[in-house]
């Protein structure tokens, strides 16, 4: 199979258009049933910044950035957590014995523990959805428009488009976990 | 009366001591009936596993649930207050909901929770449906009833089909486990703290006690819980 | 590659029909005799069908949501009877196929398990929380004939009826009016009465949507509709800001909406009369405006002219704080950009006394740049509850006349206020006071007045002057824990409402699952109080099915087709074109726009806007602002665990200036002291507010045990707000609180 063909699902998330409602994060709440102490996704406020009365503020949503080296993947004991071909990462839920090994490593804090379920937990780019043919949840419900999802290893695709019109950024690039997650300030 | 007979009769008795009272269960209490009815449960089968266990202290408690001769204004208002308890306990209160009937806000602290979807799978693979006016999946009545249900069906397997009776025991077993062991205890406790009425501080204590025997029997060789349960109730003392 | 079953990571699948070998589906049941169960009261054996029923099958139903007032279209997916997720129609105008936070959390408003899920009589002291379940009959009956007993006594009148802006309300309104009450207690006096009537006093009506799409530049005042979420709206405003369009935002807060805007400008609460004053006087000066717009449109330019004069912006800087070159630029600007330029109607604008002449000189600002009905400017929306599509309706007889006066001082005292709008804090002191009259009973749907109107110790105080206090609500919150008699109603996921009209659609709010309790509908539950009262005639329709059929009529559509599509486009209606007022005729006296109203001198009012002098807070002390978050919908959504896991409290936010001469650090907390009552908060401290305000949120402070997730958490606003009264709208004055703040001692 050439690299060409493989797809590569990615977000472009632009800031700009973050409102901060967390709508993204309540509807996965209900999507992933995911426990009410917990979430999969979050949406950072950066500020106010500055002296009144010339402030700033902006809003940074985000979630498990499905990097291309995973450093949680790495320090799994029991293989449980994996990367797919097209660059999901997931935990097997029935191989993870909870050991939290990987929520130390992930430099973005995106695993959660599942005290219920007593397996670590966390983004799934809501991949039952896609298979589905589906968005993702968060994209599903934001009303500005702030995320996009898709394969940026096809040239056609919106977040391709987003990307090459617009300087990005990674977060915490340093880490060298090659995040999938797509910032335009 | 058998062993099986016996605890189907209790989970009888349980799921309509925590339905919504009527005048029925009240006139029930209020003569006398309702502890005519434990005891010659228990007397019956002082041999079986179900009626052996209970403290005596708690024995003394059934035969004494109804007061001697009451007048009719303390039958009217036991009525009432018999409604206004199950009311403040069980459905809507101010200041708050002590103790909400329901699995799903034990664990979850909603309704219809997982808890509760698991319940209804339960129920309808075994070709049950919750009624249009009943109550909720993971209800304490549901739940007893689906439990009463199971020994229904493994009275009526040993008769028939005796190969059934492991799964339907397998059955209980797991339901206990996965359910009735998760909640019923702290909603016991809850009701025992927390009700004005005798009658139902007596009930919550029987489901306390026979839900450890039933789980303890169901769970032969497992440590064994109703150790716990005793210590529960020496705590609370 | 791992196996696609190691991928499927769909949450729900774990929860499928399953295991049990051995023992297939229905045969355990097959072995029970039916007989044995006949004690069963929630559980049945099962129909053959119903058990080999496959379940984990998702439906899909269209609904409308209900956690705010702008009515978004949904679609519930629903799995073996549980509603697992609630996502946007995107044939609804309103959503457009998006979901905010509150919409997303309508799960756990139906799944929340402090519900009120019986009917209950109240058996203790009035406010003792004693209560049992009652039967719907004995509930109904006794409302009824309190009811019947205070309009034997004393009439009609002495019945205060009060609701929020729902889509039942029709039939409310319907049982009010047939019962043969004026006094009608809406949340509007307490929210956008002077919006509503400066606007409508300017142009004839107040149904006015800007044109996101082709404008250029919006003056906001107070609106932040990134916090007060407006769905369709919101989305309208962020494509606005990426497509280039400027945005002044004036509040004293650096709100959400102020972080996304070209300018934000910190005005001081009530000089936004003095900064619009100010922006209209140099469009006259300078002769910015639409010459030709206003020969031909408008009346009493020449008034304005006259009066505006002195309000130069180097004077409005000393009233506003904002200064002067700033005032002169958002004037040039936004003439510079009109018409494709907007001032945005708001809902409260920074609600003091003066607030109805704030109204008038936005609405007078738009008039001036000759905006209305042009592209990129003001429209008029031809929407609100009828819309422009007629439903059918049931017959029934005229109402009786309604004889006495109304407790809120409509007319006599707020001669220009609508009877729909109201007054309604006033109507509460009406009742505490017995004047004109003495009311005697209150029923209240859905609506929490002694969390929303201000001074809530008055209200608790009228609470004790009346016979009957019956309540209709979902949670038993602070107003139900005083009340007789308490209805519970299903939630809008369980319950049908009338129809609901968005532009050319009509929209459907089905049930998408049976109702979980003892509830029922609104439609229902004021047939069977209205038939209890005698008012059969009134409420002639025997289900909501047929409620909805006979709405249905003069449409092409059945409800059965309904429930499937969810809305019925109507195709053949009047066409919307842009054009000038000329072509549309205004609903003003003189039939055309404004901008002196001469309506308003025949009353005693200014015709044209002046200045008028507000006290501020004076040394040391603050204005008490509130607003609202994405969240939050007023004081109805706390309770939901998905909403307050993130917004568990409301903190104070003060600026760091004034937290650090009274010692106060972040997340202290506080006592906010006003002259009627005080409160404790923690104080957040930050930038982002002027020195001299403090703001929280409002609809925080629940008092009602029975609400546990929310029960406690943070305080309630309306305990310090004092009631104050716009003499002209009847707007609740609720910036002209001042506040002194200071630390709790340890």
């Amino acid at each position: 199979m050439s690299t060409k063909n493989k797809k590569r699902y990615a977000f472009v998330i632009e800031i700009s258009k973050c409102i901060d409602c967390k709508a993204c994060m309540v509807g996965c709440m209900a999507e992933n049933n995911v426990p009410v102490a917990h979430s999969r996704n979050w949406v950072h406020q950066k500020g106010p910044n500055g002296v009144y009365p010339d402030l700033g503020m902006s809003f940074e949503p985000g979630n498990c950035m499905h990097c291309d080296n995973p450093p949680c993947e790495r320090v799994c004991p029991t293989r449980a957590t994996y990367k797919r071909e097209d660059g999901i990462v997931l935990v097997d839920k029935d191989r993870c014995i909870g050991c939290k090994y990987c929520m130390m490593a992930c430099p973005y804090n995106a695993r959660y523990f599942d005290e219920e379920k007593g397996v670590v937990d966390k983004c799934t780019f809501c991949v039952h959805r896609i298979e589905a043919g589906l968005d993702t949840s968060c994209v599903h419900t934001c009303m500005t428009g702030a995320r996009t999802f898709g394969d940026i290893n096809d040239p056609n695709s919106d977040v391709s488009k987003l990307l090459a019109m617009n300087e990005h950024h990674v977060k915490l690039s340093s880490a060298g976990s090659g995040p999938a997650i797509f910032y335009i300030y | 009366m058998s062993d099986l007979d016996a605890r189907i009769a209790i989970y009888e008795i349980l799921s309509s001591a925590f339905s919504r009272p009527g005048r029925d269960l009240a006139m029930e209490i209020l003569y006398g009936r309702l502890a005519r009815r434990i005891n010659g449960i228990l007397k019956e089968c002082c041999e079986s596993s179900a009626g052996c266990c209970l403290p005596t202290d708690l024995l003394d408690q059934l035969r004494s649930l109804s007061p001697p001769a009451p007048e009719e204004r303390e039958r009217l208002e036991f009525v009432v207050d018999l409604d206004e308890e199950y009311t403040r306990l069980f459905i809507n209160a101010f200041p708050t909901l002590r103790v909400p009937p329901y699995e799903s806000y034990y664990r979850e602290k909603r309704m219809m929770g997982r808890a509760a979807m698991e319940c209804l799978f339960l129920y309808r693979s075994d070709g049950l449906t919750v009624r249009d006016e009943g109550e909720l999946p993971d209800h304490i009545v549901s739940q007893l009833e689906y439990l009463g249900f199971l020994c229904l069906a493994e009275s009526a397997a040993q008769a028939g089909s005796p190969d059934a009776v492991p799964v339907l025991r397998r059955k209980q077993r797991e339901f206990y486990e996965k359910h009735i062991m998760t909640w019923v205890p702290d909603f016991c406790f809850r009701v025992q703290s927390h009700s004005k009425i005798h009658f139902y501080r007596v009930m919550a204590r029987l489901m306390k006690n026979f839900t450890a025997i039933e789980n303890r029997n169901l769970n032969p060789g497992k440590l064994d819980p109703f150790q716990e349960v005793m210590h529960d109730e020496i705590a609370q003392a | 590659m791992k196996s696609l079953k190691r991928d499927n990571q769909n949450p729900w699948q774990g929860l499928s029909r399953r295991r049990f070998l051995g023992v297939s589906a229905g045969s355990i049941a097959a072995g029970v005799a039916v007989s044995r169960l006949a004690g069963f009261r929630s559980l049945a054996i099962a129909a053959k069908e119903t058990a080999d029923e496959v379940s984990g099958y998702l439906h899909e139903i269209p609904t409308v949501c209900e956690m705010c007032v702008w009515r978004c279209g949904l679609k519930a997916k629903v799995r073996d009877g549980v509603v697992v997720k609630l996502e946007g129609n995107p044939d609804h105008p309103n959503s457009r196929g998006k979901l905010c936070p509150k919409g997303n959390a309508g799960i756990m408003a139906l799944y929340d398990p402090d519900r009120l899920k019986s009917p209950m009589m109240r058996v203790g002291e009035r406010g003792s929380g004693r209560f049992r379940k009652a039967s719907w009959d004995e509930a109904l009956d006794y409302i009824a004939s309190a009811m019947e007993k205070i309009k034997a006594s004393y009439g009609p009148q002495a019945m205060v009826m009060s609701s929020t802006h729902n889509l039942a309300q029709l039939q409310f309104e319907n049982l009010m009016q047939a019962y043969g009450t004026p006094n009608y207690g809406t949340q509007r006096s307490l929210c956008f009465n002077a919006m509503v009537m400066g606007f409508t006093m300017t142009y004839g009506t107040s149904d006015v949507v800007g044109d996101y799409a082709n404008t250029r530049y919006i003056i906001y005042n107070g609106r932040n509709l990134l916090d007060g979420i407006a769905n369709s709206e919101t989305q309208d405003l962020i494509a606005a800001i990426h497509s280039g369009a400027k945005v002044v935002v004036l509040d004293p807060r650096f709100t959400k909406t102020a972080a996304k805007a070209s300018a934000w400008l910190p005005v001081r609460p009530g000089g936004d009369l003095a900064f619009f004053l100010a922006v209209n006087n140099v469009i006259i000066r300078e002769e910015l405006y639409d010459k030709e717009f206003i020969d031909k449109n408008t009346v009493g330019f020449e008034e304005l002219v006259r009066e505006t004069a002195p309000y130069t912006p180097e004077w409005a800087e000393k009233k506003s704080d904002i200064p002067a070159a700033q005032i002169y630029k958002v004037a040039r600007d936004f003439a510079a950009a009109a018409p494709r330029a907007f001032a945005h109607p708001n809902w409260r604008t920074s609600n003091t006394l003066n607030s109805f002449q704030i109204e008038r000189s936005i609405a007078i600002l738009n008039a001036l740049v000759g905006n209305w009905n042009q592209p990129g400017g003001l429209h008029p929306a031809g929407g609100g509850d009828g819309g422009g599509i007629e439903l059918g309706s049931i017959p029934q007889p005229p109402y009786p006349r309604v004889a006495s006066l109304r407790l809120d001082g409509v007319p006599l005292k707020y001669p220009l206020v609508p009877l729909k709008l109201g007054v309604f804090q006033e109507m509460r002191d009406a009742i505490l006071w017995g004047k004109p009259y003495q009311a005697k009973g209150w029923l209240i749907f859905r609506q929490n007045p002694l969390m929303s109107l201000s001074d809530r110790a008055r209200t608790l105080e009228a609470f004790k002057k009346l016979d009957l206090i019956a309540v209709i609500d979902i949670l038993p919150n602070d107003t139900a824990y005083y009340a007789d008699v308490i209805l519970p109603e299903s939630t809008y996921l369980e319950r049908y409402d009338p129809l609901s009209v968005a532009g050319n659609k009509v929209f459907l709010r089905q049930p998408v699952i049976p109702p979980m309790y003892d509830t029922k509908s609104a439609l229902e539950i004021f047939k069977l109080l209205g038939e209890r009262l005698g008012l059969h005639e009134f409420f002639n329709y025997k289900d909501e099915e047929a409620y909805l059929n006979a709405q249905l009529k003069p449409l092409n559509i059945t409800l059965e087709e309904m429930k499937k599509t969810g809305f019925y486009e109507v195709t053949s209606g009047p066409e919307e074109k842009p054009g000038h007022p000329s072509e549309v005729a205004l609903q003003t006296a003189s039939g055309k726009i404004e901008i002196a109203s001469e309506t308003l001198s025949q009353v005693g009012y200014d015709a044209v806007p002046k200045w008028k002098e507000i006290a501020g807070p004076g040394d040391g002390k603050f204005y008490l602002l509130t607003g609202k978050v994405a969240q939050m919908t007023q004081s109805s959504t706390q309770n939901n665990q998905w909403l307050s896991k993130h917004v568990p409290e409301n903190l104070l936010w003060i600026h760091p200036s004034a937290a650090g001469v009274r010692g106060i650090q972040d997340g202290d907390l506080v006592y906010v002291e006003s002259k009627i009552g005080r409160i404790a908060i923690k104080a957040k401290v930050t930038e982002g507010i002027r020195p001299d305000c403090v703001w929280t949120i409002f609809g925080y402070g629940h008092r009602s045990k029975g609400l546990r997730t929310t029960y406690a958490k943070g305080a309630l606003s309306s305990e310090i707000h004092e009631s104050l009264t716009d003499p002209v709208s009847g707007s609740q004055a609720l910036s002209q609180t001042m506040v002194s703040v200071y630390k709790v001692p340890a």
